[in-house]
């Protein structure tokens, strides 16, 4: 008996919620005279035995397994890239530590800790701005408010969510999440959109999408996973709107920087205030340069959204953009000694959720780059 | 939390993280469970589970829809815990070498198996869309309790903690009639 696996499963699922047919049922009598399957499905009958898989299967934790994977991320990225440095010796240390960082870390901070003390990764922490203009600090404690006849806005578990009861309000009422530097922030809105709001980043919503269009005003960073609607959702910045339906995709766009638009999946129209637009599809980034010009490109999107996994990847990047944004995430000012340190690139991948330390050691093996931290300021030299 | 599909599908063949960690959430105890019927051996069985999903995450085999994906995944656990049996001996070798593509004859007790597992999986997914109540009940039962000990540690009548149980089996078979194509992950 050859049967389709899918074929018997969904027989049995319609069997155990009484919705088979009278065609269906005499399928299934036909399936169960096999012997193994009237077993199989007479155990899924009982509830008692059900309850002692579930046991079993509550033995199984996915986590450890998960994060041994996510090991093997690092290493397979490391072989991958073509890794840049100066010299042979940096590339393989570079690699070597950026794909171990936890084996060395208790070695690091041994270190460091005499001499220096350990800047930690920023953590979930944001302030909430309420229609009438309270402020409610969030990232500590769960919260549960209302705002706007009927919207629920409840902070747990890390995450920020927005929903609304019966009762649509009337009016738009706005909310605004500001997320400082050193800190990021995960929000759900009300259509089911999801928002990760990087350091340093601001976003204003209504409280309730009503209307022909779902519209935010944003500045900063953030990773956007659109919830598929009728309704257009555009994201408005200083330089221009990204006018989607229901897709994923990464915005940077600090004021007096260089903006990224970088899709991820579906399909996205960026439109600058000068009225210029491009299109989006997976893997291409709009790239807005101060001066104006609107360009489209291919990129590794992983680079440009990747900080939403807890990594971020560096490919040929020179290490005042690096350092840029290492500042923002971990809260401090960097100050180059040496011009030239800036022109210097790097290749790698950087666990978010280490401290900066483990970073500026590793710099500091390269032998070409020393540092010291005070307060909140590093300072590099050669 | 229920994901759309396609976009799911869409990040375990480009090998996102987030998806990878969903499909994680989703498959590696029921896939443990299943492994371990064949072995009767916890540890080896996880061993087995990762080194599949570990050699499905560095292939480049693209999947068309979660059928697919889902019957390949017991289908390669399955061979490879048949291999780990014959080969107890020589481990390192399947280390070595993942075998995912072998087609080896499901026998009709292995089918059994499979259906039941895959039903057990989906059902144990449901428990998170359980009202906040029952889901508690049901968790408390699930970890070991009686009936008497969850009355007492919540506070409610041992009637109250049958007919919840009651009512979380009737939800989890009652989600059974959505369509086969949306199970949860």
């Amino acid at each position: 008996m050859r049967l389709d696996l899918y074929r018997v499963v969904e027989l049995f699922r319609k069997s155990f919620s009484n919705s088979l047919s009278d065609k269906e049922k005499e399928k299934l009598d036909d399936v169960l005279q096999n012997t193994y399957l009237k077993e199989a499905y007479d155990q899924l009958s009982d509830e008692a035995f059900v309850l002692d898989k579930f046991r079993e299967f509550d033995t199984y934790e996915y986590r450890e397994a998960f994060n041994k994977l996510k090991t093997f991320q690092h290493r397979v990225r490391i072989h991958r890239w073509i890794a840049w440095g100066s010299s042979i010796a940096a590339i393989l240390i570079m690699g070597f530590l950026f794909f171990y960082p936890w084996e060395h870390q208790d070695n690091v901070q041994k270190l460091a800790g005499v001499t220096q003390h350990i800047v930690p990764p920023g953590n979930n922490a944001a302030i909430l701005k309420l229609a009438d203009g309270r402020t409610v600090e969030i990232g500590k404690q769960p919260l549960e408010l209302e705002e706007g006849e009927g919207s629920i806005v409840k902070y747990e578990n890390g995450r920020l969510s927005y929903s609304s009861g019966e009762n649509r309000a009337i009016e738009d009422v706005y909310n605004e999440l500001i997320v400082p530097i050193g800190a990021e922030c995960h929000i759900l809105l009300d259509d089911g959109t999801e928002v990760w709001v990087n350091a340093g980043s601001r976003l204003r919503y209504p409280v309730v999408f009503r209307g022909e269009q779902r519209k935010v005003m944003f500045s900063g960073e953030a990773f956007f996973e659109v919830k598929k609607d009728s309704r257009p959702f555009i994201v408005s910045m200083d330089a221009g709107d990204v006018r989607v339906l229901g897709t994923s995709f990464g915005i940077r766009a600090y004021p007096g920087e260089t903006d990224y638009t970088t899709l991820v999946t579906g399909k996205v129209c960026f439109q600058s205030k000068e009225d210029e637009k491009v299109i989006l599809s997976p893997g291409e980034q709009a790239v807005l340069h101060l001066s104006g010009k609107l360009e489209k490109r291919e990129v590794d999107v992983e680079e440009y959204v990747g900080w939403k996994d807890g990594l971020f990847i560096f490919k040929n990047k020179a290490l005042s953009e690096i350092m840029k944004i290492l500042e923002r995430w971990y809260g401090v000012d960097v100050i180059f000694q040496d011009e030239d340190l800036k022109e210097l690139e790097y290749t790698g991948n950087l666990e978010r959720y280490d401290s900066i330390n483990a970073f500026l050691q590793l710099l500091e093996r390269l032998n070409e780059i020393h540092y010291e931290i005070k307060e909140n300021t590093i300072i590099l030299h050669k | 939390m229920s994901i759309d599909f396609d976009l799911l599908l869409e990040g375990v063949n480009k090998k996102d993280m987030w998806a990878w960690e969903e499909l994680y959430a989703g498959y590696y105890a029921a896939l443990c469970s299943y492994v371990n019927n064949v072995l009767r051996d916890r540890d080896q069985a996880q061993d087995i589970v990762q080194d599949v999903l570990v050699a499905v995450w560095k292939s480049s085999k693209r999947f068309g829809d979660m059928k697919e994906l889902t019957s390949y995944l017991y289908r390669a656990c399955y061979n490879n815990a048949l291999i780990f049996k014959r080969n107890i001996q020589i481990r390192k070798d399947i280390e070595q070498k993942i075998v995912l593509e072998t087609e080896v004859e499901v026998a009709d007790e292995i089918f059994a198996i499979t259906v039941r597992e895959e039903l057990l999986r989906q059902l144990y997914c449901y428990i998170k869309e359980l009202p906040e109540g029952a889901r508690e009940i049901m968790e408390l039962s699930i970890s070991g309790l009686s009936g008497p000990e969850i009355a007492e540690k919540l506070g409610i009548t041992i009637h109250t903690v049958k007919t919840q149980k009651n009512r979380s089996f009737k939800y989890l078979r009652e989600k059974l009639k959505d369509s086969v194509l949306l199970f949860l992950i």
